[in-house]
């Protein structure tokens, strides 16, 4: 019954995928067991993983792989029946004995490794703390050694006859008391085959799929021709028809009429024809696009895939850093396509690596701040239209931001003056080399950094944010398209032309007027509740054929950065299938790709973040002062609104001000204290940490009587009276603001 | 002794070596693409794969003005290279002829300098002088294409 497998391949594939799959409930089921105790029902469950194993692994010949998975069972059953109990130490040898497992089989490794020596060694050194039971099962180790058929004997009976895993019961002459065992029916035979493992899956070589989903895609162009074959075969059918009419019968009245007689025939078959073919082409059109939707679905997997290796990294990770995490993890049952999921496997371990190693505290400094020693890292994946947003969230002490600043300043990635918006502390923290503190762990050994989540995300044409509180955690938020091969376009018309843009960077059109539209500094801007956007058009960006700028405004969004573009009409949003420009062209500004229409014509799809980059240079060109003039009017600019304060620092800076910025009171309140003499202050109310209305209050509080100005898109009386209340001494709000108005005020308050 | 193909664009008449074109259909729909070069006039779809299309008159310099092909005769030749495919429309293909790279004459110093430099020679054919082009002027587009950018 032993088979080698190398005499039959696709029986290998077949074995590494069960085992793949066992392994998988099998770690699972470790995992429970170590975080909630021992549970019967699954130890039940990875018993029998083992013992399946154990089956196709002998029925191949895979020795080694039997004898792991013969000495895990041992092990599980043990536990099982009580005769062991759980300890780290027992669920750490399990673990690693699934690890080499996976390496075996991996490996495609027949014969017994060093590994595979050790691991069973350590098992049988688990099994043996269950005291006289174990000595007993000892002999049944040097059985497996001697003929796996022996061993199989003693699982097998462990396992039909549950409660009486006592090895003294397999040998009646011992247990005088107890009625004679029976002969063993056939259907306890320790020798039967193992149980074939029935699934409702088929197993596919991914390029199998991929090769499938293109050729969908080919036939798709096919029906087009046959569509505009129709087409013509209507044409020749009205010529035919409309010369038969014109046909002159005088000169030979017979010939005449034989022609017509043939040009009829002709003429009825080509109405025919090219009828029928019309129909055809729209049923096939039809079955290709349903086909095409079975086919992408073919290379579809749940996340959770990639996500269920992740409580074991935790755990491994938790006792070499002796931290506690609890590790939640929420796929969703968000599905995505296999040539994401691959890409979005590594970055996903890197940020719970990140999370575990800089996120979460130690249990001594969770406890110095008010916290409970054990931390708590949640991953959750949801599917938001044609995307995937996956958070992994962390209750830890929360970016340095300050620190990340340094390291910014030190490596000239940032200027020492430069404030840090949200977005450019993500960019900092995913730039290769960012992490540059040595580390001996064997976490560093794992080979991760941040900057593989920037590569895999950029490659993915997808997005990375992170939102982090001091002492409160941090929270990184990847989003992804559920497939590379499909995208969702929203498709455009500028100068007469269509364009696709992927939704994902679409954050809402809007219609804006032109009296909406004010210029800052040289720059056309558009304030869209409160946030002030570049506007421009896209038919300038693209240097298109020029719209009447009456159309539809595009927010486009990425990074964290944002650009209101204008087009010539909106025409609505479908799948579209993104490919390259082909093989002469090798990349155009502003393109990603392209895509073929139903009627076979191209629409060249926009890549949002170089229009993003386009759209914004104006918008963040500052006027270049050639040094700072000290006998300027010094003003403090503070918004969180990174669009907000660079639009107030070039209007400021334009006037002949002095401008440092802040994101918020508390950097405000620091950089006040840090460079001291400033002669106004402008800031903006509602902040996170410090808002305007506080920090106005701790500056009068010090005693600083600098002249403050709030600045706010909020209007109401009562915010007006809040902000005077504090000191402030003049309030802008933003819905009416006037940048001669601002000037001016702030002259009438500095000191000339 | 080789095989060419030969085409007309306006009153011109070209010739490529048969084995560099992979095929010739009716002229297509063309996709311009922003920013770039007037004789890049855009892309098409081939059987479901991106297609360049090229004017070469206007690329090697033989003409000013980009032209819309017109006309019955009107094609497309879909040329093959080593690592890149790309098509052109020519207002008519005259067909295939037979020369022998010996009869070819040294092109007159006044074509303009591109089309010289892609030129290996003149061949007096039956319809007249036919300016006989080297496929690796394709790669040579290219390559001013990644220096326009």
């Amino acid at each position: 019954m032993t088979q080698r497998w190398g005499d039959r391949p696709e029986l290998f594939e077949v074995f590494r995928g069960e085992v793949s799959d066992r392994l998988g409930s099998l770690g699972e089921g470790l995992l429970a067991i170590e975080t909630d105790g021992i549970s019967t029902p699954v130890l039940e469950r990875i018993s029998r993983d083992a013992h399946s194993i154990k089956g196709s692994a002998k029925l191949l010949g895979f020795t080694a792989v039997c004898d792991v998975a013969h000495a895990m069972e041992e092990v599980l059953v043990a536990l099982r029946d009580g005769a062991l109990s759980l300890t780290a130490g027992v669920c750490d040898v399990l673990l690693d004995a699934c690890d080499v497992l996976a390496r075996l089989v991996e490996d495609g490794s027949v014969d017994h490794t060093a590994a595979s020596t050790a691991i069973c060694a350590h098992l049988d050194r688990a099994g043996k703390a269950f005291g006289e039971v174990a000595a007993a099962a000892a002999p049944a180790r040097a059985a497996t050694e001697a003929g796996a058929d022996a061993a199989e004997t003693t699982a097998e009976r462990a396992a039909t006859v549950p409660g009486t895993r006592d090895p003294v019961a397999e040998v009646p002459l011992a247990a005088p008391h107890q009625a004679p065992v029976p002969a063993p029916d056939p259907s306890t035979d320790p020798v039967q085959p193992v149980r074939p493992v029935r699934s409702a899956t088929v197993r596919l070589e991914t390029s199998k799929v991929y090769d499938l989903i293109d050729a969908v895609g080919e036939s798709t162009i096919g029906q087009v021709t046959v569509k505009e074959h129709a087409d013509r075969l209507g044409d020749l059918f009205r010529r035919v028809d409309s010369r038969m009419r014109r046909l002159d019968h005088g000169a030979d009245p017979v010939r005449a009429a034989q022609a017509v007689e043939l040009l009829g025939h002709v003429r009825d078959e080509l109405a025919v024809l090219s009828f029928d073919i019309d129909d055809i082409a729209d049923a096939s059109r039809k079955q290709v696009e349903a086909l095409q939707e079975r086919a992408m679905a073919l290379a579809t997997f749940p996340a959770a895939s990639v996500m269920a290796p992740l409580p074991r990294l935790a755990r491994d990770l938790c006792r070499e850093l002796s931290k506690q995490v609890d590790l939640v993890v929420d796929d969703g049952d968000v599905e995505l396509d296999k040539q994401v999921l691959e890409r979005i496997a590594e970055p996903l371990r890197a940020l719970v690596i990140n999370a575990l190693d800089h996120g979460v505290e130690g249990p001594a400094e969770r406890e110095a701040a008010g916290k409970p020693p054990a931390g708590s890292v949640t991953i959750t994946a949801r599917q938001r239209g044609g995307q995937v947003v996956i958070e992994v969230a962390d209750d830890g002490r929360g970016v340095d931001v300050d620190a990340v600043r340094r390291r910014g300043v030190t490596a000239g990635w940032l200027s020492a003056e430069e404030e840090i918006s949200a977005a450019d502390l993500g960019s900092l923290l995913f730039r290769p080399g960012f992490s540059t503190a040595p580390r001996s762990t064997t976490t560093s050994g794992r080979g991760v950094g941040l900057d593989i989540v920037r590569d895999a995300v950029d490659a993915l044409k997808g997005g990375i944010e992170v939102h982090t509180e001091p002492g409160r955690g941090t929270t990184f938020v990847l989003t992804v398209p559920t497939t590379l091969s499909i995208v969702v376009g929203v498709t455009v018309v500028s100068g007469g032309r269509t364009y696709a843009l992927p939704v994902s960077a679409v954050t809402e059109v809007v219609q804006v007027h032109e009296d909406d539209v004010r210029t800052v500094a040289g720059q056309r801007v558009v304030d869209l509740r409160g946030e002030v956007l570049p506007l421009v058009d896209l038919c300038d960006l693209i240097s298109g054929a020029p719209d009447d700028g009456s159309g539809p405004v595009i927010v486009l969004s990425s990074a964290g950065r944002s650009l209101a573009m204008r087009v010539e009409d909106l025409v609505g949003q479908r799948e579209i299938v993104v490919k390259n420009l082909g093989t002469f062209v090798r990349g155009v500004r502003h393109v990603g790709g392209a895509s073929i229409l139903g009627n076979g014509d191209v629409i060249l799809v926009l890549d949002p973040s170089s229009l993003l980059a386009a759209g914004r240079l104006g918008a963040t060109s500052r006027p270049s002062l050639p040094e700072r003039h000290h006998e300027r009017p010094r003003v403090l600019v503070v918004d969180d609104a990174a669009p907000i304060r660079e639009m107030v620092r070039s209007i400021l800076e334009a006037a002949g001000f002095d401008v440092t910025t802040a994101a918020d009171g508390a950097e405000a309140i620091a950089t006040y204290e840090a460079e001291a003499g400033f002669d106004a202050v402008v800031s903006d109310v509602q902040m996170p940490r410090m808002d305007g209305v506080e920090l106005c209050s701790s500056l009068r509080g010090r005693g600083q009587a600098v002249p403050f100005v709030m600045l706010t898109s909020l209007a109401s009386e009562e915010d007006r009276r809040r902000g005077l209340d504090a000191g402030a001494d003049a309030y802008v709000t933003k819905a009416d603001f006037d940048q001669v108005e601002l000037v001016e005020l702030l002259r009438s308050m500095v000191p000339a | 002794m080789q095989e060419y193909l030969v085409f007309s664009i306006g009153p011109e008449r070209f010739a490529i070596a048969l084995d560099a074109v992979r095929e010739i259909r009716r002229p297509p729909r063309v996709t311009p693409l922003p920013e770039s070069p007037v004789w890049l006039r855009g892309v098409t779809n081939l059987r479901g794969v991106i297609l360049a299309v090229i004017d070469i008159a206007v690329g090697l310099g033989a003409r000013t003005e980009v032209s819309e092909p017109k006309g019955r005769k009107c094609r497309l030749v879909v040329m093959r290279d080593v690592d890149c495919d790309a098509g052109f429309c020519v207002d008519a293909v005259d067909g295939v002829v037979t020369v022998d790279e010996a009869d070819l004459m040294t092109p007159p110093d006044t074509l303009p300098e591109l089309l010289r430099r892609w030129c290996e020679g003149i061949a007096a054919l039956e319809a007249g002088l036919v300016v006989m082009l080297s496929p690796e002027f394709l790669s040579g587009l290219q390559e001013r294409l990644g220096m326009a950018k």
